[in-house]
């Protein structure tokens, strides 16, 4: 029996009053002793049959509340709780008791009021400060949640669920040592404390410690095999370095004997777009948002899946999109653009730092002539290219720790009139920093390639092939085009071309793309490449060919296309020097789809390996196509399947013109405008204006 | 009561009420009034009894069980906000705004009530507030499908045209069958110069709704500017919807001579059809007993002047057809003129129940009503020549010159002075923008080298819906350097744009009306492409009534070669200018007083036809 029923009994046995009518007294003893037994039904009777003769019995009412709720019967529950608050509005428990009832029916808010007015009729009850700190831990306040934890455990100090919930709130105000200390704590009174260890192993795993986090969170599964939630953060530990044998294994432990949490579907979807399954990972994503529809990191998932999915059409990925943008970040008014020029301009991101993203940007802001430059950073990674980026601009904000009001607050004190996001429905991304709208102009450029969805978007910088005038329709942003593609050349560091223009031997065909752009239709295709070329073999590079279920996964899908899995050489992750010499091993680098790539397109270019695409219907899907037509070489770009593996082949079987197109490659992109840094920053920062003066 | 009559009193609600639930309404009436009747007491069942009421458009009994729960409840959100509604389809908007602020006063959380004040906030025209009203209730209910759209089309109404469409897609993107919401799309299409889409998405709501009679309304009005669709066929769709409409109610018989006449309108007031209806409605207030009846409830000067020349002034902007039907009849109405067509506002739904014997279409629609109530459609010689009678479900009676008068006189007005190169205009809204007009324009650009081409219509300032007109020249090849949009302006610098331009181009099949009269009068030639139709013949008409016909054409390869002709001769331009501003002097198109007499002649020769 629940530690608050037993009070409200005691309390009401206390209450009985001499006044009572004798048979009453009876059947409330009566009542007591089924309801302790647990025979709630019984009690119910009872305690009805008491409210018959003295409709006004606050302990029956009170009672009656609990034990529904005891049955499950929130609202019921809630109903009666509600009458036995207006006999008797000055009992704490019947408070207490009904926050417990709003808890269970998500009503936070008011679980919260109830907390606090039974705290105000009884103060320190440590039982209601917890639940009051769940309550606020629930509507996102956070620290007003660590202040009533506190008081809870002051009272008492080994309330093991406290000193719990209270860790784990720690670990998300990243005050992290504290958070250690208290989850030790908890698990030293209870070693078998499921939350306690999960906790512990996040924490392990923020402190870069992936060993101990192991170790915990499996401790946690070994406790609780059923603790979906433990099963998905080993699910994401094991994908973060590259094992998706292991992810796979958790993923499906965490949506097993029918758990449906958002943990748990979240972590099998992004183990499936890490094996090439897209389609299966929007699935999973769509069970996490209906078991939760505010986790709006997993409807950010969805959205970026269904770029990868070949069966979408661009105006279903623009109306999920749009989707998402009603949905959580509903329409607001611009606050009004100040006359004049923009003074500052902010860029938004969670890197700015070694990720392509970091490195597009470099050769914008080392030749930026224009206004101050602000970057608001939502990662804790921080390297050498963050260094670099720091120095090309003016102020430096992290903005990790802060909520969406707090950042927006931050940004418009900065003053801050123009708003970049580099992020988008990728991973850490902060569009709800731009749902607040605040600054007079926002727009999106390069992070995300596509659509937000969100209305709070003055602007999408594309460029005349990603996003051509007819498809701009299903874009919610308006859109703005640089004269040639929508990002330049940055300093790949890669070496010189010192290898022979052409290579002895059978064609190497190479993918050096991420295997979530590598689906089943994808893998048709290339197969058909490879059947049509005698003795050719296929060269495939990403991090998680390293797996050996990945590498599986693809063997046998190329099999069931009829190709043989000893054509194919799976690299896992290199150095960087590596990767350059992984590049040249291919003759011909054939690029995925509808996802294209991008910084791939660009090393394979830049080291004269020509690249084979297919132009797609959205922006992710042309992303190849602007920088290969930019560069100078329209003819590797293909309208159809058909054309795409056609033009490979008929690559592969012209070893001349192939050594032509090699080894003019690199000067020819040098030359192109994407070799133009200069001009690409300047076309950029007159586009702004442009977009500036239209507002 | 005793404890059986208790017990069956409940059942008889429980019964009641999944009847209304289930829309079984006349069952639900007839059981709640039971309970009512025999325990007063029950406000839950006077509640769920107004309800039903409302349901059966019985507003006036159920506004009276709302206002007694309410006595009884005076807290109770829920109930002041069923009030609000019932008050506001009775057209008692103001009241309508208090009981729904009251409701949210007990209850500040209700996205509902929020939305409801804005639509309530919309029938008053205060656009700005009831956006701020929808964006509140968007935030505190982001799945709310009608609150966007709503919200959509408010911010359409503010002129926030780019906004409207994020807002309306929103809207789609939960519910792709919202019919409100693609109704709302289709105004942001109009808007930027894309009428097929516009008739695209009015087609779909269309058939998702049938029986929404704003929707039709719109369907017939987007379809005039379609130049892939022929008069018959526009004819044929307006006669479906006028079948629709089913039989009238009444039958009566025409009486023997006129005296008393009705106007219905939306747009008595500061409006074209407002202005051009003033003096005809003055003259007729003299001869006849004239009664007004309003169907918004926006009041400036002009209707001041309108009010204080009639008999008769009503509101009855959000009434029930039957309840306006039922005050024409007895008014005593012999001849209903309506004023709206299938423009927005209009009340066709009041015509199709033939309160008055004798009913005529003028002047604000330019095309058929496909009403069979309704009896004749006023034109002229020119909009409609008798061998295109067969094309309107109206008997067609004419005045002698144009179907309308101007009523400004014309302005002395310095010449356009443009030594660049000549200067095109087109001064009509986009949503007369047909495909045939881009080719035309384009055609006249690219064989005038150094033309240039100057929009000004109501958001030619907004820089989002120019974007969107620029990008259909650059589709046809054109330099969008070579075109320039006006910013908003006063009317007198209206007019004085009009007359800096060397040429006015007008719209096809939909021309220009107020507009073509604007340049005449400020004397700027205006080119025309006429048509099989009366809204493509409109300009046609004017410049006939004025007698300088020099600019009137007959097809698409005619329209380009005249424009071309008088942009490469600019002594015949101006010699055409000259004939226009010496011909105001006497002609039909402003002689007012004639024009008035004419109509009250030809009011008066209807019960013989």
């Amino acid at each position: 029996m629940s530690k608050l029923l037993k009070q409200a009994m005691g309390n009401a046995a206390a209450l009985r009053p001499g006044g009572a009518a004798p048979d009453l007294s009876a059947l409330i003893e009566r009542a007591l002793d089924e309801h302790q037994k647990g025979n709630l039904g019984a009690a119910a009777m009872l305690y009805g049959q008491i409210l018959d003769r003295d409709p006004d019995n606050f302990d029956a009412q009170h009672l009656l509340g609990v034990a529904a709720y005891q049955s499950g019967n929130h609202s019921e529950a809630l109903d009666l709780l509600t009458k036995a608050i207006k006999v008797h509005p000055g009992a704490a428990d019947a408070y207490s008791n009904r926050s417990a009832v709003f808890m269970a029916l998500g009503r936070f808010e008011e679980a919260l009021t109830d907390c606090l007015m039974a705290l105000q009729i009884a103060p320190g009850s440590p039982d209601v400060e917890f639940n009051a700190g769940n309550a606020l831990a629930m509507l996102g306040r956070r620290e007003e949640a660590v202040e009533h934890y506190r008081r809870a455990l002051a009272t008492r100090p080994f309330f093991v669920a406290c000193l719990t919930n209270l860790g784990s709130e720690l670990l998300d105000l990243d005050q992290l040592e504290e958070a250690r200390e208290l989850l030790e704590k908890a698990i030293e009174q209870d070693a078998h404390h499921t939350k306690a260890l999960l906790n512990l192993g996040v924490y392990y795993q923020q402190i870069g410690r992936p060993d101990m986090a192991k170790r915990y969170m499996e401790e946690a599964v070994k406790v609780e095999p059923r603790y979906s939630r433990a099963h998905a953060n080993l699910s994401n530990l094991a994908l973060s370095h590259g094992d998706v044998t292991s992810a796979l294994r958790s993923g499906l432990s965490a949506v097993a004997h029918g758990a449906n949490t958002t943990e748990g579907h979240n972590c099998l979807g992004n183990v499936y777009r890490a094996m090439g399954m897209p389609r299966e990972a929007c699935v999973e994503f769509e069970a996490a948002i209906g078991a939760d529809p505010s986790a709006t990191a997993c409807h950010s998932n969805l959205v970026l899946s269904m770029l990868a999915d070949p069966t979408r059409t661009r105006e279903q990925i623009g109306r999920e999109a749009v989707r998402y943008g009603t949905l959580h970040a509903p329409w607001r008014p611009a606050p009004p653009r100040p006359s004049g020029s923009p003074e500052r301009i902010g860029f938004v991101s969670p890197d700015f730092r070694t990720h392509p993203v970091g490195f597009f940007l470099e050769p914008l802001l080392a030749n930026w002539k224009g206004p101050d430059v602000v970057l608001y950073s939502n990662s804790r990674q921080e390297d050498g290219q963050t260094r670099k980026l720091r120095s090309l601009t003016s102020e430096w904000r992290d903005i990790r720790h802060l909520d969406s009001a707090q950042a927006s607050e931050l940004v418009r004190q900065d003053g801050i009139d123009i708003l970049i996001d580099l992020a988008g429905h990728t991973a850490d991304g902060r569009l709800d920093v731009f749902a607040q709208r605040p600054a007079p102009v926002q727009l999106s450029w390069l992070g995300y390639s596509g659509t937000t969805g969100l209305s709070q978007f003055d602007a999408l910088i594309a460029d005349p092939t990603v996003i051509p005038v007819a498809h701009e329709d299903d874009y919610s942003e308006p859109i703005y085009r640089l004269p040639h593609s929508f990002a330049c050349l940055y300093d790949l560091g890669a070496p010189d071309l010192d290898r022979p223009k052409q290579s002895a031997g059978p064609v190497t065909f190479g993918s050096f793309n991420a295997t979530s752009k590598v689906n089943s239709v994808v893998v048709e295709a290339w197969s058909r490449i490879l059947a049509e070329v005698e003795g050719s073999r296929l060269l495939l590079k990403n991090i998680y060919f390293g797996d050996e279920t990945v590498r599986q996964h693809y063997a046998r899908a190329f099999e069931s296309n009829g190709l043989d899995a000893d054509r194919l050489t799976f690299v896992g992750q290199t150095s960087r020097e590596a990767h350059w010499e992984d590049i040249v091993r291919a003759d011909i680098a054939l690029d995925s789809f509808p996802y294209t790539g991008a910084t791939t397109a660009l090393d394979c270019l830049w080291m004269g390996v020509p690249m084979v695409t297919l132009l797609g219907e959205h922006y992710a899907a042309r992303m190849a196509a602007s920088f290969i037509r930019t560069a100078g070489h329209p003819e590797l770009v293909t309208n159809s399947v058909e054309d795409y593996v056609a033009t490979a082949v008929a690559l592969a079987r012209d070893p001349v013109g192939l050594g032509a197109v090699r080894s003019s490659l690199r000067s020819k992109i040098m030359d192109s405008p994407l070799g133009d840094a200069e001009g690409f920053s300047r076309d950029f920062i007159g586009l702004l204006l442009e977009i500036w003066g239209n507002r | 009561m005793n404890a059986a009559a208790l017990h069956y009193a409940v059942a008889d609600f429980e019964s009641g009420l999944r009847a209304y639930e289930a829309k079984r309404y006349d069952e639900a009436l007839a059981l709640l009034s039971d309970v009512t009747a025999s325990d007063p007491s029950h406000i839950e069942a006077r509640h769920v009894l107004a309800l039903t009421q409302r349901a059966l458009k019985m507003l006036d009994a159920a506004a009276v069980n709302l206002s007694e729960v309410i006595r009884c409840q005076p807290k109770n959100a829920e109930a002041w906000s069923n009030f609000g509604a019932i008050l506001r389809e009775s057209g008692r908007l103001f009241e309508a705004l208090e009981a729904l602020e009251a409701s949210l006063e007990f209850d500040p959380k209700s996205a509902l009530a929020q939305n409801n004040i804005g639509t309530v906030l919309l029938d008053l025209g205060r656009v700005e507030e009831a956006r701020d009203a929808f964006q509140r209730a968007i935030n505190l209910r982001p799945d709310y499908p009608d609150a966007l759209a709503n919200l959509g089309r408010a911010l359409f109404e503010c002129g926030d045209v780019a906004s409207a469409r994020q807002v309306t897609r929103s809207a789609l993107a939960l519910n792709p069958d919202h019919c409100e919401a693609l109704n709302g799309l289709s105004f942001v299409c109009a808007a930027i110069g894309d009428v097929e889409s516009a008739l695209g998405h009015l087609e779909a709501a269309a058939e998702l709704d049938p029986t929404n009679g704003r929707i039709q309304s719109n369907v017939q009005l987007r379809s005039l500017a379609m130049d892939s669709l022929t008069a018959a066929q526009i004819r044929d769709r307006a006669e479906a919807w006028g079948r629709a409409q089913g039989p009238s109610r009444r039958g009566s018989l025409s009486p023997n001579s006129i005296a008393t006449i009705g106007f219905v309108s939306s747009d008595l007031r500061q409006h074209p059809v407002g202005l051009f209806a003033e003096p005809v409605i003055a003259h007729l207030g003299n001869e006849f007993r004239v009664v007004c009846y309003s169907s918004k409830p926006h009041h400036d000067a002009v209707t001041e002047r309108i009010k204080g020349s009639v008999a008769e002034w009503r509101d009855i902007a959000k009434q029930d057809a039957s309840r306006v039907a039922d005050q024409i009849a007895a008014d005593g109405v012999d001849l209903l003129i309506d004023l709206s067509g299938h423009t927005a506002d209009n009340r066709l739904d009041v015509f199709a129940l033939k309160p008055a014997p004798l009913q005529m279409t003028w002047l604000g629609y330019s095309g058929t009503t496909g009403l069979p109530q309704m009896d004749f459609l006023l034109a002229d010689p020119v909009v409609v020549p008798e061998e295109h009678e067969a094309l309107y479900s109206e008997r067609v009676v004419r005045m002698p010159h144009s179907f309308a008068c101007s009523f400004l006189e014309p302005r002395d007005l310095p010449r356009a002075q443009n030594k660049g190169g000549v200067v095109f205009g087109v001064f009509n809204n986009p949503s007369k923008f047909s495909r045939s007009c881009y080719r035309m324009w384009a055609e006249i650009l690219r064989r005038q080298p150094g033309s240039r081409l100057l929009f000004k219509y109501q958001l030619s300032g907004d820089r989002w819906v120019q974007r969107q007109l620029l990008a259909k020249f650059d589709a046809e090849g054109i330099a969008t350097d070579r075109i320039d949009f006006s910013p908003y302006v006063s009317q007198d610098r209206h007019l004085e744009i009009l007359a800096g331009v060397d040429l006015a181009l007008d719209t096809f099949p939909y021309s220009g009306a107020t507009t073509t009269l604007d340049c005449l009068i400020a004397g700027t030639p205006v080119v025309t492409l006429t048509g099989g139709r009366y809204s493509a013949r409109m300009s046609a008409s004017f410049m006939t009534a004025l007698g300088v016909t020099d600019t009137v054409c007959q097809d698409e390869s005619n329209y380009v070669a005249t424009a071309l002709e008088l942009a490469n001769d600019p002594l015949r331009l101006n010699d055409i200018r000259d004939r226009i501003r010496r011909s105001w002097k006497g002609s039909p198109l402003c002689d007012v007083a004639q024009f008035q007499l004419d109509f009250a002649a030809l009011v008066q020769s209807l019960p013989a036809l």
